[in-house]
């Protein structure tokens, strides 16, 4: 192999870059959706992920991780975390979703640097450990090295979790009014559907996303403040290759930015975001809609 | 929208006569006066005073620009009015938010056969919040759509997208019918579509008038309106300028004089 790396360390990378992929799914999911039904580009997003794992964390820290509840500890940090954003839609989102980009880009990113602020504050800057539920501890052993047990867990994770939001979003009266608002919201609200109700149910379930991804990440065992902006520029990323507000596509192109970021890791570590970024490229040459997005979205 | 008060008191002298009420279905009279819409901060419509009777087709015909769309979409709640008086069979629709308009009865198909293109015709027709039974026992239903348009029934599953822009019209009439309204506006229903279309649509506009439903459409063609409408109004500038029966405004002259560009 090419820069003396192993076949065993690319098995290794590409499984773990499956993982981490797994995990931006979940950040990149809540941030398509948004984007698609309330076409507000959300730089807070990944700042909302950083502070789900952060008060996942601190759930963890009271109710410790043990194998029957840390799902439900990530479900209850998630859904914490989303509660706390409704105020955050109905009086900072909701002005601005007719504005220009410009307006959007500095509200939201106002709110990167809120949100950082405060998770550096109330839990410092240095990361922190968690204890790991027992059973997701250690590797699964591969070929001659090991892939952490909790990034089979991540990708189980997202499988799920983007089955529930398919069938949401194609099998019930409330996905066919967000897919409505997709791609005609003032049409919707013709047809006698509460918009701002809707919109900030989009929001919230979006946020909610982002709390179950950040309480998943929890389970590493180790959370720092960088990972928002990280989450951010590669949740960004995985939803233009996908395809602007396409779930499918969105689930796709978190799969190659993670494994894409993973590889880039073997080839010259410190610039691995260089490699993600020529996927972008790549596919923006072939496809400009996205993998799965539609013209003229 | 603050001005809206001063209505209040007058709300009551709006009832239809009981007779009529238990005889056609949806009874209720559409009833404008001194509505004023804004885009933003320039006015677009000015001190307009028009009525709607149920059953009755009513036009709008004036040249592009004359504030036809802004006068709808403010009778829809879309943009921003004010208004002496705008109810629908005695209820205030001027501080209601455009969804519950659509609950109190108004439908509106805007202009370009506006459809959910990535959803499915079926779902496009089943996603609408009907005001059901309000119209006296009728209720049309997503199966009734089906049987005015057969068309739509074939191409059920299809995305609306991928529909022709005649096939997307009857989805709009369609989905404006399932809503169960009391009274239909329509934005240019015949631009651009063939005259086979536009007569199976004047068909069915006929139809639920029939049953009570006021109509009130705009045309910059007066093609459709004419043969629909019993009533038309003339606007230019956003100020109502010739009102008659259809036939007077059938009269070459008189088209002339407010259409010709």
């Amino acid at each position: 192999m090419s820069l003396g790396i192993s076949l065993t360390q690319y098995v290794i990378q590409i499984i773990t870059g499956l993982g981490e992929g797994a995990v931006l799914f979940l950040v990149a999911s809540g941030l398509t959706l948004i984007f698609g039904a309330l076409r507000v580009i959300n730089f807070a997003h990944g700042s909302l992920f950083l502070l789900g794992a952060y008060i996942t964390a601190s759930i963890a820290d009271k109710w410790a991780f043990a194998n029957w509840n840390f799902w439900l500890l990530i479900l209850i940090g998630g859904i914490a975390l989303a509660a706390a954003s409704i105020p955050l839609e109905v009086f900072f989102f909701r002005p601005i979703y007719n504005r220009a980009l410009l307006t959007q880009l500095l509200v939201t990113f106002a709110f990167v640097l809120v949100i950082t602020g405060v998770v550096r504050e109330v839990w410092g800057n240095d990361g922190r450990a968690i204890t790991q539920p027992p059973f997701l501890k250690g590797n699964v052993d591969i070929l001659e090295g090991g892939v952490r047990k909790v990034e089979f867990f991540f990708m189980a994770l997202a499988i799920i979790v983007g089955i529930l939001l398919w069938a949401m979003l194609y099998k019930t009266g409330l996905g066919r009014m967000i897919r409505a608002a997709v791609s005609d919201p003032e049409l919707l609200g013709l047809t006698g559907v509460n918009i701002k109700i809707l919109f900030t149910g989009v929001f919230v379930l979006g946020v909610l996303f982002a709390g179950i991804a950040g309480g998943a990440v929890s389970l590493r065992g180790f959370i720092v403040p960088g990972m928002a902006i990280d989450a951010i520029i590669k949740a960004f990323v995985i939803v233009v290759i996908g395809g602007l507000g396409s779930l499918g596509g969105a689930f796709i192109a978190a799969m190659l930015v993670g494994v894409a970021s993973a590889i880039g890791i073997l080839w010259v570590p410190p610039a691995a975001i260089a490699i993600v970024f020529a996927v972008l490229v790549a596919v923006l040459v072939l496809r400009p809609q996205g993998i799965m997005g539609t013209r003229g979205n | 929208m603050t001005e809206a008060d001063m209505t209040e008191a007058e709300t009551t002298e709006a009832e239809t006569p009981e007779a009529e009420v238990t005889e056609t279905a949806a009874s209720a009279t559409l009833e404008v006066k001194g509505l004023n819409a804004f885009y933003g901060k320039s006015q677009v419509v000015f001190d307009l005073d028009l009525h709607v009777e149920p059953g009755e087709s009513v036009a709008v015909l004036g040249r592009n620009g004359a504030g036809k769309t802004s006068m709808l979409m403010a009778i829809a709640g879309v943009v921003a009015s004010r208004a002496e008086r705008l109810t629908l069979g005695g209820v205030d629709l001027s501080r209601l938010p455009s969804f519950k308009r659509v609950q109190a009865g108004v439908s509106l198909v805007p202009s370009g056969s506006r459809s959910f293109p990535n959803l499915t015709v079926d779902e496009n027709l089943s996603m609408v919040r009907s005001g059901k039974q309000r119209n006296g026992g009728i209720e049309w239903t997503v199966d009734d759509a089906y049987k005015q348009f057969p068309v739509l029934a074939d191409l059920k599953n299809n995305s609306a997208g991928t529909l022709s822009g005649g096939e997307r019209q009857m989805l709009a009439v369609a989905r404006a019918m399932v809503a169960n309204p009391m009274l239909l506006m329509l934005d240019e229903p015949s631009e651009g579509l063939a005259p086979m279309i536009v007569k199976g649509i004047a068909t069915r506009l006929r139809e639920m008038a029939g049953q009570g439903i006021g109509i009130l459409m705009t045309e910059q063609n007066h093609r459709l309106a004419l043969e629909v409408a019993d009533r038309v109004y003339f606007i230019e500038k956003g100020q109502s300028v010739w009102e008659g029966d259809a036939t007077a405004a059938a009269d070459p002259s008189v088209l002339s004089q407010y259409l010709s560009v």
